[in-house]
């Protein structure tokens, strides 16, 4: 088997509580694999937290998660990694999945595949709100891109050297996952998912609150629609399938 | 007599507000052209108040609601022209921001690797053979 070189990306905005922990994990699950966390101008002590053999990337200010996971994707392309992987900081994702969705990528088809919760009934329960923005994110996708992604809004995922390029391109701003699955759909890359399951937040604060949710399904469901006139990654910048 | 005071009041509002962006150098030259260009018609309009229907008449316009619409029209256009260039820029500080923090980490990287492999000088005072070996 060719030895491949992979990253996990750890974006993080004050997660000072979970950080040090999600990281070991990391190393635990995927020892030969770097890790990198994207420090997204945290308050509190995140960056001084994580242990010194991981590589710490501290943004001048915070970004959001898409420029935080850009960054990532970035100092991927430029330190010439075959596969990265977006783990939260906040422990929701299980280190012991990613090996898994690393297979998947290997194994299959996929230039990306997306760690799914509801793949597998009754995995992994969400609020009666939160489980309508994705149902409604779900059917929008479905009719764009004629294909069930049932877990579009998951940021558990794994990527190879095409996509780790095309995101150091360019990458959406805000809420971006179910964005990136539409833009790659349309760019001719091709996007699975499996299924994993998720732990709760360990501690921090939630990208959305529930508050914000019907906000963020509006924003987003108004951002798929403008993306069909989109092409933010031309082949001459990604290479050729 | 009330109104050519307003439109006095605004029409030098705008121009001064221009001279002084550009002499404080907060604005570029032609983002100011734009404030000129909105002035200037301001004190055209307070000098000659029935301006708006006599350039209602020449362009052919019926109704001077019309003309209103067409300005409203432009300060429109005039508003996504000023977005598009704050998104662009946003784009760019991002991108900045990123690129800075990659290069910040390197640097780290660098002076930690330079500090590793500096060899250690040896001292003099704590080498028992020193002395003997200058005598010899």
């Amino acid at each position: 088997m060719k030895f491949v070189r992979g990253v996990v990306i750890v974006p993080a905005y004050n997660e000072a509580g979970s950080i040090e922990r999600v990281v070991e994990d990391v190393k635990q699950a995927v020892p030969g694999f770097d890790v990198v966390v994207i420090d997204d101008g945290s308050t509190d002590a995140t960056a001084s937290i994580v242990p010194d053999w991981a590589t710490v990337i501290s943004l001048p200010f915070n970004l959001g998660i898409g420029g935080a996971m850009q960054t990532g994707y970035r100092f991927a392309a430029e330190h010439g990694y075959d596969i990265a992987v977006q783990v939260d900081g906040d422990g929701q994702h299980p280190a012991s999945e990613i090996v898994g969705l690393v297979e998947t990528l290997r194994e299959g088809d996929a230039d990306m595949v997306i760690g799914s919760r509801f793949l597998e009934r009754g995995q992994y329960r969400q609020s009666a709100a939160r489980a309508a923005g994705s149902r409604v994110l779900r059917l929008l996708l479905r009719i764009l891109t004629g294909r069930t992604y049932t877990d579009c809004t998951s940021g558990f995922r794994v990527a190879n050297r095409r996509v780790i390029l095309a995101f150091s391109h360019w990458y959406p701003d805000d809420y971006p996952e179910p964005e990136v699955v539409l833009l790659l759909h349309r760019a001719g890359f091709r996007v699975t998912e499996t299924s994993v399951r998720m732990h709760q937040r360990v501690s921090g604060r939630s990208s959305i609150p529930l508050g914000r949710g019907l906000y963020y399904v509006l924003k987003v469901a108004v951002a798929l629609l403008l993306d069909t006139a989109r092409q933010p990654w031309p082949q001459a910048k990604v290479g050729a399938a | 007599m009330t109104l050519t005071l307003i439109l006095l009041a605004i029409g030098n509002m705008l121009l001064l507000m221009a001279i002084r962006s550009l002499r404080k150098q907060r604005l570029k030259e032609r983002h100011a052209l734009l404030f000129v260009a909105v002035g200037v018609p301001f004190l055209a309009l307070a000098v000659w108040p029935d301006a708006i229907g006599w350039l209602s008449g020449w362009l052919g316009i019926e109704y001077q609601t019309v003309l209103l619409l067409a300005v409203t029209t432009f300060f429109l256009v005039l508003n996504f022209n000023l977005l598009s260039i704050v998104s662009i820029q946003e784009r760019r500080i991002t991108s900045l921001a990123q690129m800075v923090a990659i290069m910040a980490q390197k640097l780290s990287v660098d002076r930690e690797h330079r500090t590793s492999r500096s060899p250690t000088l040896p001292i003099e005072r704590d080498d028992p053979d020193a002395n003997n070996r200058d005598v010899a």
